[in-house]
């Protein structure tokens, strides 16, 4: 006898993990609940629109279209590097070690910058030597992260500790080079200053995301990154090169930290090894905003550039509220923590829908 | 192969990191003989007996499955607000304890948050811990404002510069944490339960060990040790600081696997992690010695550790293709 | 009056999608061995998870020693004097034999852990057993069988009234299955009331006093075992005749396609070698832990072999990642679809797809659109039963899970397919397609390899049978000579 339904719900069949274990059960839901998987979708976009609504209303000068560019522009290198963690991330794993390595490749575009050599070089060539330079160090710290990684079959643990010892040597050798010292700018007005200016910035950061999500979705790598984070044993036994996705995957991630290095002195105009701190802190942030889950398996770029924007919106709302820098540290960790506790329920009440 | 033999090469396949580290300390001694002097000695051990109660809790922490990387904010955390609570309390014995039961409370406080969001949330340790440790680093900044807090308690000086038999009593305050924590996990229920817990949480929980209790006082000890530890380096340095004992944690973590537990859990001992603490803080006297300091130091800090916890990871994992 | 020890009154239980116990009634008397047979799925587990807490009913009581009882978990269960010998193992294995037999409940002496004593008794209890290892070795040290038998000796340390084993014997030799014979029929003199659970019939006639047999969630028939014969056992479990069981294969048997030369893996598997030809299903039988896991494995480049050769189509090829097997046009459904064959989080498309993503490009980029559509085309050829591909793998049931695998791999085109249990947690209806399945793809001129612990089934549908016991062959068998007998004794000669 099928007991009737009441009015405003539907018949959602859960799995629920109680204790570590699975019990199954049946049980009728509200619409209300609902909502939440749908909330998980659009929050993003509400988020936005309601951060921006209420900061506007303190400071109306917030919805102008400069200031809307200026945070993209602030946020641009979070942006880049955020994409590379999303990487890093969708493929299990995390790197804590982009700080350093964008205090590095700033110091040393600074370095070649400044330098009476290539000052005699045409402007433009010397701008795409230090983009260069700049993502191939990158990409070197990734290789060897990725090296490690793929070695010892890592996973998140491993990916955790590995990469933060790596962000300590590389955050020595950035500062070994400088010497302690505070580089500022002194380029010549040129191609590289332009990186800094204006849209440029956030035309980096686009391109960087399309390059990125398409991959992703249309690539045998991108596909084979997904399935790693998800289950890296099917992975293998699907007969997927899991060492070498892995490889690639925190590679590409370096190389985004490296170009972000690059644009971050362009925009900035100095750098110091300080010029990384906090970021692989930021781009978490951003990426478990955007709704990518810390386990791995799911997300997308397009998220985490959504994500970007409502960091970028948030923080700075902060700011004019007031809010000192300090203080907004405690944001973000709290942020990390609701973003993957929300996550995690999410998780646990796996919805089966059975057609009815 | 007489059975003392096969013992020795079981020790020597199973602990290379061990000996790795005994090879580089003994390179050390080899390259400056003047290194093994009573001085270093006594100053190793008391780097040792500060973060070593920290590196215990760790340990207890890695063989039970969880982890703590909000150690190092704890740490700085118990610096600054007892040295505060120094400051605002007055110079009288009472008022040191008292400063340092409150520190300790408070310690333990973000222990429980930790626990709390492990789990009761289950988040895992790595993240929600990272995460606390942020929050409880901006919130130390913005207590302090980025300034070093000092304290001027003539009973802190005593307790840091003492000395009974030569030895500090910081040492002796390490050395009793050890018997303590060594006892619990040898032999009590409770610490057997958490040696079950990392082995198989599942067998445990159905064998009736209440796996979320467990895990929750790991976090709530982990807090106790950082504050603690943060207790200690007061008395010897006589001031806090965010700056000091960043890495805290990670050594903490290197300390453990150094001395030969495995951070998959479920096997170990406290007793090796003193072991490794040693070294490593051997190493570390040892390369200032050397002469190196600032970031070659740190550097080469960072390299020790990253080859200690690849060469674990490498030897610990389950895919051998 | 009989005194019945334990009552189940019926007993229904209902999962979403399926009713997995249905009015199910289900008596034991005191001191008496009970058996309970039934195929994978029939509802042997969920009535013993019932009866151990980790389900509740949703319609039924349960009366233990006449007293009604509401059994919440498995510790409740353990304080009325309920054991279960679980088929997986729940030791940890960083911890010793003794420490996992005194799992939270170590003794104490002066308040403190008495490890003297613990291992004392341990190994006292160990030996009156008639086990042969020590109390002090770690549970990572022991083999299968060992662990095996701590398990049954955790439930036998412990004063219990009734005690269920699930597939008991599953990893013991024959020397070890007389052990625990021995065991039973002692537990029966002092009054404990077994519930053994098996597909071995020949152990359900030599032990047990009562059978009960379950069949599709619903008790078909109980009684004493003696009124039964093997064949009327098997015809109630199965629900038809079993003659028609296995699908006649029709088709030639090529040429050699894979050589397998003296494969070693050490410590799990020797000198292993056998040919594979086309168009044929060659079985591998042997007991849990024979190593046959282990070949599979080794031929596949999921894990690394110390000594042999592989020959492929008679080239010789040294074969180091998953990658390369599937490259040399070898594949492998693994033990285990719910872990390492299946992404349950993603959708039938994802996971089809996964092994041959150059066949979705169009030009050198993945078409969604030619996807779904390939995807589609392979699911409705195997008659993948689902409302939509989009739908997650975790949705599926057994039957169609397993299905979706095997789509997995014809979307490669490989030759040479391995299959680790093919049939393991199907039911019957599900079996039956994938046996048409396999018979199906040899027609077409694919090799097979079936592992199977089922005995009935690995012999049925091979054309040739071997068999391994403790890691090495110990021999081959033709279809003709394939007899349950032989095999057996094969699989169980040491």
């Amino acid at each position: 006898m099928r007991r009737q339904l009441p009015k405003r719900s539907c018949r959602l069949q859960f799995q629920i993990e109680r204790g570590g274990r699975y019990m199954e059960s049946n049980v009728i839901v509200s619409r209300r609940k609902k909502l939440i998987g749908v909330l998980r979708e659009w929050g993003l976009v509400f988020s936005i629109i309601i951060i921006t609504v209420i900061a506007t209303i303190i400071r109306p000068a917030f919805l102008s279209g400069q200031n809307m560019l200026n945070i993209l522009r602030a946020y641009s290198t979070i942006g880049i590097a955020s994409f590379g963690m999303a990487y890093a991330v969708i493929g299990g794993g995390m790197d804590l070690s982009i700080g350093s390595t964008i205090s590095l490749t700033a110091v040393i575009t600074m370095l070649i910058v400044n330098s009476s050599t290539v000052a005699t070089v045409a402007p433009a060539s010397a701008a795409l030597l230090v983009l260069l330079v700049g993502i191939l160090i990158g990409a070197t710290i990734g290789a060897i992260n990725g090296a490690i990684m793929a070695a010892v079959n890592g996973k998140l643990a491993e990916s955790f500790i590995i990469t933060y010892a790596m962000q300590i040597v590389v955050g020595a050798i950035a500062q070994a080079i400088v010497r302690g010292n505070f580089q500022a700018a002194q380029y010549r007005s040129g191609l590289f200053k332009e990186f800094g200016i204006g849209i440029t910035p956030v035309l980096f950061m686009l391109a960087v995301a399309l390059i990125m999500q398409f991959l992703l979705v249309k690539t045998k790598f991108g596909r084979s990154l997904y399935f790693l984070g998800s289950n890296m044993s099917a992975a293998k036994m699907a007969g997927l090169k899991v060492r070498k996705v892995r490889f690639l995957a925190h590679t590409i991630c370096g190389m985004c930290a490296g170009l972000a290095g690059v644009i971050v002195v362009a925009r900035v105009g100095s750098a110091s090894v300080l010029q990384g701190q906090n970021y692989e802190l930021d781009a978490l942030v951003c990426v478990a905003i955007g709704g990518t889950s810390l386990d791995g398996g799911t997300g997308s770029i397009m998220r985490t550039l959504l994500g970007v924007m409502v960091v970028g919106f948030m923080m700075t709302a902060l700011n004019i509220l007031g809010v000192q820098s300090n203080a907004q540290l405690i944001v973000r960790g709290a942020i990390i923590v609701s973003a993957v506790a929300l996550d995690v329920l999410n998780k646990n009440l796996k919805l089966r829908e059975v057609a009815q | 192969m007489s059975n003392k033999r096969a013992g020795l090469n079981k020790f020597i396949n199973e602990q290379p990191v061990l000996l790795l580290f005994v090879f580089f300390v003994l390179i050390m001694v080899v390259i400056k003989p003047s290194f093994v002097s009573i001085n270093n000695v006594k100053n190793v051990l008391i780097d040792v007996s500060i973060y070593g109660v920290s590196a215990l809790a760790m340990t207890i922490a890695i063989i039970t499955g969880a982890f703590d990387l909000s150690l190092s904010a704890n740490f700085a955390w118990g610096q600054i607000f007892f040295c505060f609570l120094l400051n605002s309390w007055g110079e009288t014995p009472g008022a040191m304890l008292a400063a340092l039961v409150v520190m300790l409370l408070s310690c333990i406080l973000v222990g429980a948050f930790n626990g709390f969001v492990v789990v009761f949330l289950r988040v895992h340790a790595f993240i929600a811990t990272m995460a606390t440790g942020i929050i409880l680093k901006g919130f130390s900044l913005v207590f302090t404002g980025g300034n070093m807090i000092s304290t001027s308690n003539p009973y802190i000086r005593m307790m840091g510069r003492g000395t009974f038999l030569g030895l500090s009593y910081l040492t002796y305050i390490f050395i009793g944490f050890v018997l303590l924590a060594y006892y619990v996990m040898t032999f009590t229920r409770f610490g057997r339960g958490l040696y079950a817990t990392g082995g198989n949480r599942k067998a445990a929980e159905l064998s009736g060990i209440n796996v979320n209790f467990s895990r929750f006082s790991i976090f709530l000890i982990l807090g106790f040790a950082a504050g603690i530890s943060g207790a200690m380096f007061v008395c010897l340095m006589r001031a806090g600081s965010v700056l000091y004992g960043t890495d805290l944690a990670l050594t903490c973590v290197a300390a453990t696997v150094v001395g030969g537990t495995p951070l998959t859990g479920g096997k170990g001992s406290v007793l090796r992690t003193v072991i490794g603490i040693l070294l490593i803080y051997v190493l570390y006297k040892g390369l200032a010695f050397l002469g190196l300091q600032g970031y070659y130091n740190t550097m080469i800090r960072g390299l020790v550790l990253l080859t200690v916890v690849s060469l674990d990871a490498f030897m610990t994992r389950k895919d051998r293709w | 009056m009989d005194d019945f020890i334990l009552e189940m009154h019926h007993i229904t239980k209902r999962f979403p999608g399926v009713v997995a116990l249905n009015d199910v009634s289900f008596k034991v008397r005191r001191g008496e061995i009970h058996a309970l047979v039934g195929e994978n799925g029939a509802g042997k587990s969920t009535l013993m998870k019932i009866l151990n807490g980790v389900y509740q009913a949703d319609e039924g009581s349960i009366v233990l020693n006449g007293e009604q009882t509401i059994i919440r978990n498995t510790n409740e269960a353990k304080a009325k004097g309920l054991g279960l010998v679980f088929q997986e193992f729940n030791l940890v294995n960083s911890l010793s034999v003794a420490e996992n037999l005194y799992i939270n409940r170590l003794t104490r002496r002066h308040g403190r852990v008495d490890w003297k004593g613990i291992y004392k008794e341990a190994q006292q209890f160990i030996d009156s057993l008639g086990f042969n290892f020590n109390a002090t070795d770690k549970i990572e040290e022991l083999s299968a069988a060992q662990r095996q038998l701590v398990e049954i000796a955790k439930v036998l340390a412990i004063k219990m009234d009734l005690i269920v084993m699930d597939e008991p014997t599953s990893s013991l030799t024959t020397t070890e299955t007389e052990i625990l014979y021995k065991i039973i029929k002692n537990l029966k003199q002092q009054g404990v009331s077994v519930i053994y659970i098996s597909h071995k019939l020949e152990e359900v006639f030599k032990l047990s006093d009562t059978t009960t047999i379950i069949r599709d969630g619903e008790v078909v028939d109980s009684g004493p075992t003696s009124t039964f014969t093997r064949n009327q056992i098997v015809e109630k479990m199965v629900g038809r005749s079993i003659d028609t069981e296995f699908p006649h294969k029709q088709c030639e048997i090529g040429e050699v396609v894979l050589k397998v030369d003296h494969i070693t893996r050490n410590g799990l598997i020797e000198d292993i070698s056998f040919e594979l030809h086309k168009g044929e299903i060659l079985g591998f039988a042997g007991l849990i832990g024979s190593g046959r896991t282990e070949v599979a494995e080794a031929i596949f480049g999921a894990e690394p072999y110390d000594k042999g050769v592989i020959e492929i189509q008679g080239k010789k090829v040294a074969i180091h990642s998953t990658h390369q097997a599937k490259q040399e046009s070898i594949g492998l459904l693994t033990e285990d679809r719910k872990e390492t064959g299946l992404v349950l989080a993603y959708n039938l498309i994802w996971n089809i797809t996964i092994t041959n993503l150059d066949k979705v490009k169009n030009g050198r980029f993945i078409s969604e659109k030619k996807e779904a559509k390939l995807a589609a085309e392979l699911s409705k050829d195997l008659n993948i039963k689902t409302p939509s591909l989009k739908q997650y793998a975790i949705n599926l049931s057994g039957g169609n899970q397993q299905k979706v695998v095997f789509a997995k791999w014809l979307f490669s085109d490989v030759d040479i397919l391995i299959l680790d249990e093919p049939t393991r947690g199907i039911d019957v209806g599900a079996k039956y397609e994938i046996y048409l399945l396999m018979n199906r793809l040899a027609e077409q001129g694919k090799a097979i390899i079936m592992i199977s612990s089922e005995l009935p089934e690995v012999i049925g549908m091979s054309d040739r049978l071997v068999v391994l016991s403790g890691g090495r062959k110990m021999g081959e068998l033709s279809h003709e000579k394939a007899t349950p007998e032989a095999v057996m004794s094969l699989a169980v000669s040491n």
